[in-house]
């Protein structure tokens, strides 16, 4: 589970008509993005971020919480906290606690089951003797599925510090509205209340989505997103899905535009259709001329001999039908280190493969596949 | 049902232009067990990214995660790590069809026990656009062919270009003649 620090702000919890709360919540974020760049909006009047690696670099969680609360206080008053998944961090805000990791269960057993926020569950649990969290977690994990459903299940789990969050905890739409979007496309009636919502099938989407991530842990459910850049590694990044993640960086439409356009911002960009496969490390290749010998890149990206066949991870060789190139490559693209390098596309009877060079070693950076 | 067999050039972008077409209704997509999903390609084909979830490393609890993932998104495309007994391909198979949801198997070189519904087949693949050092890839000729079972019986072959210039699917000029036709087109009530 990931450990998150979450900025809860009470005054802000109730949107208001003029707008004015939800343009005090966007200000708060402005301010604690200062110290993590992934600030993602829960609801209104309540934020996330993971809290790892800025507690690493601002000196540990203690350090990481008294910063984001000096700035979010500048703004509004804000309780902030530190735990393990959303939904212990979000109650971890409210009492201003940084819950160590692995200790969520500990924290949220003395908690009312009331606390689940489901009120079907909570009656049919107070029945049955179960008043708190850590009874609930208790039942074993044979009987739950049978006797409360699916949500009931997913809810034994959050109760046991075992799963982040529930389906339900997020307003997703607050993501589109603090980015400036109208949401009065959304159709009313899936509007379930207090906690917002958008479509059936988003809210479907994001309970089976939740489960295998679950299942997979972070970084198991990713989604791309598009940004300017030279080579396709460059050109996306892949973010750990959330059901409130904010889109940043380009959009499909600008992105497309900046890549084909006359102003496209970076020279050197090779031209569409691009590759529906990068591949995510890197695939050693040899390229060699007629006579064998491997081909080389002058000092200026030029190719001093003709390439007429390639071997990809020390396989057979296959000759070239055709090829294109070079394009520069300035940036290392599986590590931070400048070099200069060039790409180029080489065809063979099986598949179209973008090359990358670098210091005399040919890389298949991206296959057309 | 699945796309290409192990060595078919071009089976992923064949999967992708399904997704495409089932993103453009507004539907929830995932693609699971491929970790280098070209994300410019995937948008350049009309793929919504904010509505495919991609699970690229499944690891061993890939058909777990299949099943998990199958309930509640319209259409799934899964890249199997290696292929599964006949149990558990068969159970997927099943989660899909009570979910009414599309389940899209790139085989690769994995395999896939099952006879699917529908099969894909790419062949003809060609790069155009490349000579030796001059111009740049442009588009991809290739024949796409349907086979299936039940009503699917009778194959359908399709000329396209995929990508064509402009990363997106278009019916190849001189292909066989009629409309534009996916081979199976995206029908979640399927």
């Amino acid at each position: 589970m990931d450990r998150l620090l979450v900025v809860r702000c009470p005054d802000l919890f109730d949107e208001d008509e003029g707008g004015g709360v939800l343009r005090t919540f966007a200000e708060l974020i402005d301010a604690v993005e200062v110290y993590c760049p992934w600030v993602t909006p829960v609801r209104s009047g309540i934020c996330s971020l993971p809290a790892r690696g800025p507690a690493r670099y601002f000196g540990g969680e203690d350090a990481l919480v008294e910063l984001v609360q000096r700035a979010a206080e500048c703004i509004t008053p804000a309780e902030v906290g530190v735990a393990d998944g959303l939904f212990a961090a979000v109650l971890a805000a409210r009492r201003g606690r940084i819950v160590p990791a692995g200790a969520t269960g500990e924290f949220l057993a003395p908690l009312p089951v009331s606390i689940l926020g489901d009120s079907d569950l909570a009656g049919l649990l107070d029945r049955l003797g179960i008043r708190t969290l850590g009874e609930f977690a208790a039942l074993p994990d044979a009987h739950i599925l049978g006797r409360f459903g699916a949500d009931g299940a997913h809810a034994h789990r959050v109760a046991g510090g075992r799963s982040g969050e529930l389906a339900d905890l997020r307003q997703p739409r607050i993501a589109r509205l603090l980015d400036g979007g109208s949401d009065d496309d959304l159709p009313v009636v899936a509007e379930p209340g207090f906690w917002g919502g958008v479509s059936d099938a988003d809210a479907r989407a994001a309970r089976c989505l939740s489960a295998a991530q679950d299942l997979l842990g972070p970084g198991g459910v990713v989604i791309a997103r598009l940004q300017g850049g030279r080579g396709p590694t460059q050109r996306a990044r892949f973010v750990t899905w959330t059901t409130a993640a904010r889109p940043k960086g380009l959009g499909p439409d600008t992105a497309r535009r900046a890549g084909s356009g006359p102003s496209a911002p970076w020279p050197g960009q090779i031209p569409p259709p691009a590759p529906a496969v990068v591949h995510p490390d890197p695939v050693r290749a040899d390229l060699a001329d007629a006579q064998g010998e491997p081909v080389r890149v002058s000092g200026r990206g030029l190719l001093v001999t003709s390439p007429d066949r390639l071997s990809i991870e020390g396989g057979p060789w296959e000759p070239l039908s055709g090829w294109a190139g070079p394009w520069p490559a300035d940036e290392r693209w599986w590590s931070r280190a400048h070099r200069r390098g060039a790409r180029l596309q080489a065809v063979t009877a099986r598949a179209a493969h973008l090359l990358v060079v670098e210091r005399g070693s040919w890389w298949v950076e991206a296959t057309y596949g | 049902m699945t796309v290409g067999a192990p060595g078919d050039d071009g089976a992923l972008s064949v999967a992708l232009a399904l997704v495409a077409a089932a993103s453009a209704t507004g539907s929830w997509c995932a693609l699971i067990g491929h970790p280098g999903l070209g994300a410019v390609a995937a948008a350049d084909l009309g793929i919504d990214l904010t509505r495919l979830a991609i699970l690229p490393r499944p690891g061993v609890a890939w058909a777990e995660a299949t099943a998990a993932v199958l309930e509640g998104v319209d259409l799934v495309v899964l890249c199997p790590p290696f292929a599964p007994r006949h149990a558990m391909a068969r159970r997927l198979v099943a989660r899909a069809r009570e979910r009414r949801a599309v389940l899209v198997v790139v085989p690769g070189r994995a395999g896939w026990p099952e006879p699917p519904d529908l099969q894909l087949r790419m062949t003809d693949v060609t790069w155009e656009g490349v000579d030796a050092g001059k111009g740049h890839l442009r588009h991809r000729r290739m024949t796409v062919t349907s086979t299936g079972r039940r009503s699917a019986a009778r194959p359908i072959q399709r000329h396209l270009w995929l990508p064509a210039p402009d990363g997106t699917l278009a019916e190849a000029p001189d292909g066989a003649g009629g409309p534009l036709d996916h081979p199976s087109p995206y029908n979640p009530a399927a």
